[in-house]
């Protein structure tokens, strides 16, 4: 531009143009000169102020590029997109299996004034919407209202089809729904929400917060699979014996996690309205129960355990006790007097009783309390049934509680109590939540390492040669108690049973604990008339151990039952008499 | 004149240039802010539908249907506790690699002859015994398909090329009273090509009562078979 403005000028003269390049001169005045000026100026003036804009953006360019414009907002953070709608949590098994889940679901409504063809569509729509038929679909549709519910619930699939239909008067209403995909296998503890997606039981009242705010699944220590396998024996025998009812756990001894937990009868727990309040309640739970002989087992644990019997002493069993009004006899009399294996064996409650009364009501107490038989259990549910306890514990009460009468308890306390017995001693809480195996701790000690490792004897004994041996499962070598306790009555004890068993295995060195309980079982024909807990309840315990061992990975073990006279605890227990004469 | 224009031409390709770029950036910025909506879009319902599916796989998987499917349309059953073995519960069992090496090490001339590698004696079909019978049966028969069959061929190979020794009759000899000692010696790893080749001159080992016996492995669970 300067150059052009310097060059001189010289005025355009069109008949002298010279051959080569020859400077001109151009001189302006007056009227044009000022117009140009004029202009020269303006263009400067526009000039600068473009030059001014241009090197703003430039500096902010620059000061965006390189100097990150003084302010790092990171705005790929997000790439991955918003965060999903916050709903209620799943609930998984211990192996991620999901339990209860929350699905987006259409409600499908319509506006009957724009249906054209109320027949034809409800002919269409009735093979979709299964919940009803067509006649009452029509029905709706015919009706004068404005707008009617054809649907709550409509499944992703049926939504298509709904959609597929291309009927202008349907619409949907998207919402949510509580899921429960294995149903009723895990309604008891799992538990069920309302309609407002609130829990109203189980799991899914207890976490009813915990469920709201996390995104992360909550997972349970329940194994489906054993859930599965417990609830089918359960409600086999259940049948074959005509039970009320039916209750059963498997509890991991070692960290104190139930794997199943089944209470029969059981309830769809998304009609959890149409289900009776027996389907409802939780037996194994909130059901407390006078478990019978299966407290034996604690008898005798504490009575070896103060050293106020040994194993070898003998007790005579041939007369009943007289006690308060009350008279205790044996199922079976046996004739003469018997160790301490053989009344574990044959579950004499004249022995056991005998035996308590060496141990004393003071003991017989504490050994309760710490076994957690006396207050209710800490489980992560709300139907938690709290226990009945005699008050005052009188002597009488010593005599019964031995031998499990007098004193009420769920299935979840006897489980965890014989799950401390067998597990050297150690009591580890009963959860329904899985547990990291580094965050089990060492447990409560309850009993001693020898009196745990006496009493598991016992319990094979039981089951190798006593009242338990229809659990004896293939080389899990079982150990277990059978129990067979009457039914309070109006104030006194009825014909009414509770058949029970309690088993663990492998007995060298527990892993798990198995419980199975029927309730009021009549004899059968092919029994002989007995409903005992060995009819009733052993065999599902052994077909349980059966069919979960290998699941579990647990190696079977074939182990040869030696003969009655031939087992080291029974050795002892023949008379001299009898031995010198077999000699 | 030629510079100013050169400049201005510089200068307006430069212009030119810019817009077009600027053009094609904010273009493609927009296409790719419609697609991170469309992908992100397609990721929630994905979600959604993975959930959904999450929730009919447990729905599918319930153990009552997979058993009620199972019993139906497979020939199999539960495993049980008598399916599992342990390697200790297993009865004896000869060195199998020894004859296989002796012959080799008599092929090659060669002492410190290598050991060949052995079919390893497991079966999920049929027990590894009763297939070392069935072979024996029938020398000339149906020659076996598997794994195995290459091996045998090169073993037998080795043992061919060799005159035949006394080394390799002692190695029968050995062979044979061990045979006789234990009944299930020379058929549990031992091939039946090379037990053919020492049979010439041994007696006949139909002597030998039949033994059947479960598979081997470290803990070995058997697929179940229903009864």
């Amino acid at each position: 531009m300067s150059r052009r403005r310097n060059a001189p000028c010289a005025p355009h003269d069109g008949t002298q143009r010279p051959a080569g390049p020859v400077r001109r001169a151009l001189r302006l005045d007056g009227t044009r000169k000022e117009v140009l000026e004029t202009g020269r100026t303006r263009l400067l003036v526009a000039g600068i102020v473009f030059a001014v804009a241009f090197s703003a953006i430039g500096v902010r360019v620059l000061d965006l590029a390189v100097l990150n414009g003084g302010d790092t907002r990171d705005v790929a953070t997000r790439a991955d997109g918003p965060p999903p709608v916050q709903t209620r949590a799943d609930i998984v098994d211990r192996n991620g299996h999901v339990l209860a889940t929350t699905l987006p679901v259409a409600a499908l409504y319509a506006e009957p004034r724009e249906v054209d063809n109320p027949a034809q569509v409800a002919h269409q729509l009735a093979p979709i919407l299964t919940e009803s038929t067509a006649a009452e679909l029509q029905a709706l549709l015919d009706s004068a209202k404005s707008f009617v519910w054809l649907d709550r619930n409509l499944t992703p699939r049926q939504q298509y089809r709904v959609n597929r239909l291309g009927i202008p008067a349907l619409h949907f209403k998207q919402s949510e729904k509580r899921f429960y995909p294995y149903g009723e296998l895990t309604a008891h503890a799992v538990g069920y929400t309302n309609v407002d997606g609130k829990g109203i039981a189980g799991i899914e009242q207890s976490f009813n917060q915990l469920l709201k705010d996390s995104n992360q699944p909550l997972k349970l220590s329940l194994d489906v699979r054993v859930q599965h396998i417990l609830m089918e024996e359960l409600r086999a025998k259940m049948q074959e014996f005509e039970g009320i009812g039916a209750a059963g756990l498997v509890m991991d001894v070692r960290t104190g996690e139930l794997l199943a937990l089944a209470s029969l009868p059981t309830y769809n727990p998304h009609e959890p309205g149409r289900a009776s309040d027996d389907a409802r309640f939780n037996r194994a739970t909130l059901g407390i129960y006078e478990m019978g002989s299966t407290f034996k087992i604690f008898s005798t644990a504490a009575a070896l355990e103060t050293n106020a019997v040994s194993l070898f002493d003998k007790f005579d069993v041939s007369e009943p006790i007289r006690k308060a009004g009350f008279t205790i006899r044996d199922y079976k009399s046996k004739d003469g007097k018997l160790t301490v294996p053989q009344i574990f064996m044959h579950s004499s409650n004249i022995g056991t009783v005998k035996m308590a009364m060496e141990t004393g009501t003071e003991v017989q107490r504490n050994t309760l309390r710490d076994l957690g038989l006396t207050r209710p259990v800490t489980l992560e549910i709300p139907e938690v049934g709290t226990p009945m306890v005699p008050n005052p514990w009188r002597e009488i009460s010593t005599v019964t509680v031995s031998y499990g009468h007098g004193i009420a308890v769920n299935a979840v306390q006897l489980a965890s109590a014989v799950g401390a017995t067998v597990n050297h001693g150690r009591r580890h809480a009963p959860t329904l939540l899985k547990r990291d195996p580094s965050d089990v701790g060492p447990g409560t000690r309850v009993f001693s390492a020898k009196t745990s490792r006496q009493m598991r004897k016992l319990m094979r004994l039981v089951v190798e040669y006593g009242t338990g041996k229809n659990a004896d499962a293939y080389g899990y070598r079982v150990g277990g108690k059978t129990g067979t306790a009457d039914k309070p009555d109006h104030g006194g004890y009825g014909e009414a049973q509770i058949s029970s068993f309690v088993g663990a295995f492998p007995m060298d060195d527990p892993r798990y604990v198995v419980f199975a309980m029927i309730d009021e079982p009549k004899g059968q024909e092919h029994t002989y008339g007995y409903a005992t807990g060995g009819w009733v309840a052993a065999p599902v315990v052994k077909h349980v151990i059966e069919r979960m061992g290998p699941l579990l990975g647990i190696e079977p073990r074939p182990v040869k039952t030696p003969e009655k006279e031939n087992h080291p605890l029974l050795v002892n227990a023949l008379s001299e008499d009898e031995r010198v004469a077999s000699n | 004149m030629s510079v100013v224009r050169l400049s201005l031409v510089i200068w307006l390709i430069v212009a030119g240039a810019v817009a077009l770029g600027l053009y094609q950036v904010k273009y493609e910025v927009q296409r790719l802010e419609e697609e991170l909506q469309q992908v992100r879009s397609d990721i929630r319902q994905d979600r959604v539908a993975l959930h959904v599916l999450e929730a009919e796989w447990a729905y599918l998987n319930r153990p009552e249907r997979l058993q009620r499917l199972a019993s139906k349309h497979l020939d199999m059953g539960p495993t049980g506790a008598r399916q599992v073995a342990a390697v200790t519960a297993l009865p004896p069992r000869i060195s199998d690699a020894e004859p296989a090496v002796r012959l080799a090490r008599a092929g090659s001339g060669n002492d410190a002859g290598m050991p060949l590698p052995q079919a390893k004696p497991w079966s999920l079909e049929q027990p590894m015994y009763a297939r070392a019978e069935q072979a024996q049966e029938q020398p000339q028969g149906r020659q076996r398909q598997g794994l195995g069959a290459p091996l045998r061929q090169a073993r037998a190979q080795v043992a061919a090329r060799g005159p035949r020794t006394s080394q390799r009759e002692n190695t029968g000899a050995n062979e044979n009273t061990r045979a006789t000692k234990n009944n299930t010696a020379g058929q549990v790893g031992q091939s039946d090509e090379s037990t053919r080749l020492t049979a010439k001159s041994s007696p006949p080992r139909s002597t030998q009562p039949k033994s059947r016996a479960i598979a081997v492995g470290d803990v070995l669970i058997q697929v179940g078979i229903r009864q």
